[in-house]
């Protein structure tokens, strides 16, 4: 069975490697490129690449991630600290780059691979990883091309003429009172000329008024909905929003760059980390230690996706899917991946409750051999065997194994955290 | 969650496209978080021959460290003889997330070739180490032979009463002494196995001593 689910394992999901790329005979250096320009963490294309106090480069999640778990740097074990991550604008553009050539350059090399081979006359053994490649590949180029087509010739005709139409007749409803716009070469559709002083566009009509009364614009009636819009502006600024209308505008503002600050949540009480999270627009729901991981995730994730380059940032929904992906993987998990670990821990405090009679009888036959343990056997074996039973009792996190170890050769001295 | 799930699938594509190092890899129980790890006991050691590990991956990872210890029985000061628990440091302290399955394996077939006494699992194979080396590494390769299946020179052996002596790496004949004396086999081995009698330690462990012990039993 095992041989077989790895194999489909693989298969199902579509991971991209280094390995992708053939060898360093056929294709020198694409290996290394590949590998150079991912994240030693996760082994993905670098997102949001930031650099350590060290030098060394990881996405900004990644390293966030590692920073909360220890605060070293994973390659050189330097020091390192959240305040002192620095983004990296060249690598992520370089990553961009790279991303958009990699099935174009795989597909190449694939090609030249394929066609060596048929020149040697060896025929071509069975590549599940390339075919696969190079049946995503066209994909993804259509998608690049189309992309790179987008802002050419057919929609910058579409923004350069009509957009301005109607932009400019809404603007210049009130000034264009006769009916028909006559058209002069400058203006072609609303009538307007340019100012020879300043410069701006003015009604031909009213053009030796404006130069009259001294370069002054009329006064541009400002239509219902902009009004409106100016007016809840200034209320944005003022009034400090609540609740639903305040997330509302955090969704739809997506400009802003200030990075959420860290909390202590020890001094927090578990209203006030719900009211952060509401803060936020997340669930609410769960027990303390869930509050604070999905706040903590949440400012991982909403801070390291600062440090994209503005193009490449992610949208506030987007950020919010990758939440509700966090807490199904969770949920996953406490059901039925972790079952297991749970089980064995499960086992191990009812081991030690049914064993405590032989722990105790061994512990017992311990202590008196010591006075006539043979003198080549140093005095503390007894008193690190007695240390190792008691840190076995205390420690929840020990290993089921580390347990039976002790239990059934009374002689074997377990040194798991103490040693190492 | 899924970038641990992304890390992993990599790591098993790495070990399996990676034919050089003989490392394989494969799931147990349909997850790919609990795995089964084997390599081969490194050359011109006793432990030539197939050695398995079991790997569970746990939430964490990759901050974490992977959680591995031997299935299958080996003679090592850093191994306990009786769970196969190891002890090694980047499985705990010196872990950093830039270590993957591979290397980590890598480092252990490492460890089998070099021992570190000083800092041991189990303290009687390390006593055993430190006494008399020649007579461990026969230990150690029997073990290999009669656990990991490795290559026996000429005779084939299996796992009985006969073995219970060179298991526990005595000498048949220091055995044989102390049984004549009409105590328990085991009971003999046991001890003497307690008292590391071996090697040079032979002569400065009077034979009283060996009785006294016998007889607290």
């Amino acid at each position: 069975m095992g041989k077989n689910t790895v194999h489909d394992l693989l298969n199902n999901a579509d991971i991209q490697d280094p390995l992708d790329f053939p060898g360093r005979a056929d294709a020198p250096g694409l290996r290394d490129l590949d590998g150079a320009l991912r994240c030693k963490i996760c082994q993905e294309l670098f997102e949001a690449p930031v650099v350590l106090a060290c030098g060394h480069c990881f996405c900004s999640l990644c390293a966030r991630n590692q920073i909360s778990e220890k605060a070293v740097c994973p390659v050189c074990w330097k020091p390192a600290s959240e305040g002192h991550l620095r983004v990296n604008p060249t690598m992520e553009e370089a990553v961009v780059a790279w991303k958009g050539a990699r099935a174009y350059v795989l597909r190449l090399a694939t090609d030249d691979r394929t066609r060596q081979n048929t020149l040697r006359g060896t025929p071509e053994s069975s590549h599940p990883r390339p075919t696969k490649k190079r049946k995503t590949s066209p994909d993804s180029e259509i998608e690049l091309i189309e992309s790179v087509s987008g802002p050419s010739s057919p929609r910058r005709s579409h923004v350069g003429i009509t957009k301005p139409k109607s932009k400019s007749k809404a603007r210049f409803t009130s000034i264009e009172r006769s009916g028909e716009p006559f058209s002069s070469p400058n203006s072609p559709d609303d009538g307007c000329v340019e100012c020879p002083a300043c410069a701006r566009q003015v009604n031909a009509s009213l053009i030796n008024e404006h130069l009259d009364s001294g370069c002054k614009m009329p006064p541009t009636k400002i239509t219902d909905a902009k009004e409106k819009d100016e007016w809840s502006k200034l209320f944005a600024g003022k009034a400090p929003k609540k609740g639903k209308d305040r997330l509302k505008a955090d969704v739809n503002d997506d400009d802003t760059d200030s990075p959420i600050p860290k909390v202590s949540y020890t001094v927090l009480k578990d209203k006030q980390i719900r009211d952060l999270l509401a803060e936020h627009d997340l669930l609410t729901t769960g027990d303390r230690p869930l509050l604070i991981a999905r706040h903590q995730r949440w400012v991982s994730v909403y801070n390291a996706n600062l440090d994209h380059m503005s193009t490449q940032r992610k949208r506030q929904a987007e950020l919010r899917a990758e939440m509700r992906r966090w807490e199904e993987g969770r949920r996953a998990t406490s059901n039925s991946g972790t079952a297991r670990e749970v089980a064995l821990s499960i086992n191990v405090s009812e081991y030690r409750r049914e064993n405590k009679a032989e722990f105790a009888v061994l512990v017992e036959r311990a202590k008196p051999k010591k006075p006539s343990l043979p003198s080549n056997l140093p005095q503390p074996q007894g008193q690190v065997k007695k240390d190792h039973t008691s840190i076995n009792e205390a420690d929840d996190e020990q290993s089921v194994a580390d347990i039976t170890a002790t239990q059934e050769n009374g002689m074997v001295v377990i040194d798991v955290d103490s040693e190492a | 969650m899924d970038a641990r799930l992304r890390r992993v699938n990599k790591e098993i594509a790495d070990c399996k496209n990676d034919k050089s190092t003989n490392i394989n890899i494969e799931l147990i129980d349909n997850s790919p978080f609990h795995l089964r790890g084997s390599f081969e006991g490194p050359e011109d050691t006793p432990y030539q021959g197939g050695h398995f590990e079991d790997i569970v991956i746990p939430d964490s990872y990759p901050f974490q460290p992977v959680k591995m210890k031997f299935i299958t029985k080996v003679y090592h000061p850093n191994v306990s003889s009786a769970s196969g628990a190891i002890c090694l440091d980047i499985l705990k302290d010196a872990w950093s997330p830039v270590l993957t399955l591979k290397s980590t394996l890598i480092s252990l077939q490492s460890l089998l070739c070099s021992p570190e006494p000083n800092d041991p699992q189990d303290a009687e194979v390390a006593k055993h180490y430190m006494t008399s080396r020649s007579s461990f590494e026969e230990t150690a390769r029997y073990w290999a032979q009669v656990y990991a299946g490795a290559p026996g020179k000429g005779k084939v052996p299996k796992v009985g009463a006969q073995d219970a002596v060179a298991i526990a790496g005595l000498e048949k004949a220091h055995v044989d002494q102390f049984e004549a004396l009409g105590f328990e086999r085991g009971k003999v081995i046991d001890v003497l196995r307690r008292l590391n009698y071996r090697g040079a330690n032979v002569a400065s462990i009077s034979e009283d001593k060996v009785v006294e012990e016998l007889l607290k039993n």
